[in-house]
């Protein structure tokens, strides 16, 4: 999936970076997806952190966002 | 901060002191009194031994500290009568119960009984109603010292009366009275030496006085309104007037600033050494290149509103923020946000960096930078097993402004 060429994958410490407030979610560790026409409404994920899990997870949202 | 000034520049003698209480013994109640003569004076006479006395110095004790905070113009003191050098207090004030809560009003000698209720609520808002009352000042020097020494950030609203009677005046009072928080009051009455002083044609005039340490170079020391006939036009004077100039705010008077939707451009500094007041009027000085294309504006056109303030006051603020700052800082507050230019970037060579100043107000006009956010420093490597490693600092770039669709794992620690 990091073939993907259009989506990057990003990872940020959450207790040391203090997030802007749309980015703000409950418990870490959490994962969003800020699609890139709609960079200030992040899609949460919930679920297990996984790779397959992930990339269903971005590809049906991204999917989503094409039609 | 009133009151820390207060302590920091004002003669001193030798008080002890219980929080904000004043322990007087001996000499030290002439001296208190006048010393603050200028202020509400309270004195609770008591008993150690006695129940009653015990029970209602912890209330006394509070309203202090409450009243401190509100930083109106009174004191208060406390003066054991058992201590063999306060035998002469029993006899002054000729005692009938105890505890016994006396004060004086403002420039009078003349002692008064407490009567209201003892209760922390009820002396704190007696306190407040008497400590609302315009200071007057009978000598020009007076005056002066004043505002040099007791209130040298404040700016002050001055009615300069031929007689304390009459319309005008009436007007200026129930101005006064009903804005004695938002504002420092002063009135004099004028037999010609004040209004020569001020350069007046005539007596019955408001003036708003700026504080010398805060004035910018080529803005006028004083406002004259000399002719008013309804409480809103002084309230309009003073509104447009009173915040014009660079001026020195605390947590609690932030809110008054005029223009609430207008960002506040806030230089936040350490107060406490003795050579403050002269850093003060440094770092307007430096401040004032830097902004006074704005600032030479009409107060209804300019971008911002500029303040200086204590850092140490603005601490829980600063901490809401997740911001540290020791000794200097600029910030722009904007409702909930803040916009930050810390000291390192702010200060070159020992002085207010009038480019990056110019330069951080410009950015923010444009849209160009974003609130303050607690962040990391950038990494090194920038990549982790092919994923990128974003800080706080670089989401902008890193997340917003790219032309991709981004997944993000927020986590903790080192997973």
């Amino acid at each position: 999936m990091q073939d993907n060429p259009d989506v990057n994958f990003n990872k940020i410490e959450g207790t040391q970076n203090r997030l802007p407030r749309e980015f703000q979610r409950g418990s870490l560790p959490y994962v969003l997806l800020i699609p890139k026409n709609k960079k200030k409404s992040p899609v949460p994920y919930a679920g297990p952190i996984t790779s397959e899990t992930l990339q269903e997870f971005v590809e049906s949202n991204l999917y989503k966002q094409d039609l | 901060m009133a009151l820390f000034l207060a302590l920091l520049l004002a003669p001193v003698f030798g008080y002890i002191k219980e929080g904000e209480i004043f322990e007087l013994v001996g000499d030290d109640l002439d001296n208190f009194l006048s010393e603050f003569k200028n202020e509400v004076r309270v004195i609770n006479l008591y008993a150690p031994f006695s129940f009653e006395c015990k029970k209602f110095s912890s209330t006394y004790f509070k309203a202090a500290k409450e009243l401190a905070k509100a930083q109106l113009p009174a004191k208060l003191a406390k003066l054991d009568l058992t201590n063999p050098q306060n035998k002469f207090a029993q006899e002054r004030y000729r005692l009938t119960g105890m505890p016994n809560l006396v004060y004086y009003m403002p420039n009078r000698e003349d002692v008064n009984t407490y009567n209201g209720l003892k209760t922390e609520e009820h002396l704190i808002a007696s306190i407040k109603e008497k400590a609302k009352l315009v200071h007057e000042f009978f000598e020009v020097e007076e005056l002066d010292k004043f505002l040099e020494k007791t209130k040298p950030l404040e700016g002050m609203i001055l009615g300069v009366f031929e007689e304390f009677t009459g319309e005008k005046y009436q007007l200026f009072e129930e101005f006064a009275r009903n804005n004695t928080e938002k504002y420092l009051f002063g009135k004099v009455k004028d037999q010609g030496e004040w209004s020569s002083k001020f350069n007046l044609d005539s007596p019955n005039k408001i003036l708003i006085l700026y504080p010398e340490a805060l004035l910018t170079p080529k803005e006028p020391q004083k406002e004259v309104l000399s002719s008013f006939s309804s409480v809103g036009e002084i309230q309009t004077f003073v509104e447009k007037n009173y915040y014009s100039q660079i001026t020195w705010v605390g947590l609690e008077n932030l809110k008054y600033l005029t223009h609430p939707k207008r960002p506040i451009v806030l230089l936040l500094m350490k107060t406490d050494s003795k050579s403050f007041l002269d850093r003060v009027k440094k770092h307007v000085e430096e401040l004032y290149p830097a902004v006074k294309k704005d600032f030479r504006k009409n107060l209804d056109e300019r971008k911002f509103l500029f303040a200086l303030g204590d850092i140490k006051e603005f601490e829980s603020e600063l901490q809401k923020h997740e911001l540290k700052a020791e000794n200097l800082i600029l910030l722009i507050k904007v409702e909930r946000d803040v916009y930050v230019l810390q000291e390192e970037d702010l200060v070159d060579d020992g002085k207010i960096s009038e480019s990056q100043v110019k330069d951080f107000l410009k950015k923010f006009n444009e849209r160009s930078i974003d609130p303050y956010l607690k962040s990391q420093k950038p990494p090194k490597n920038k990549y982790e097993n092919g994923v990128k490693v974003v800080v706080s600092q670089t989401i902008r770039k890193d997340i917003l402004k790219t032309d991709f669709s981004e997944v993000l794992l927020v986590y903790k620690g080192n997973s």
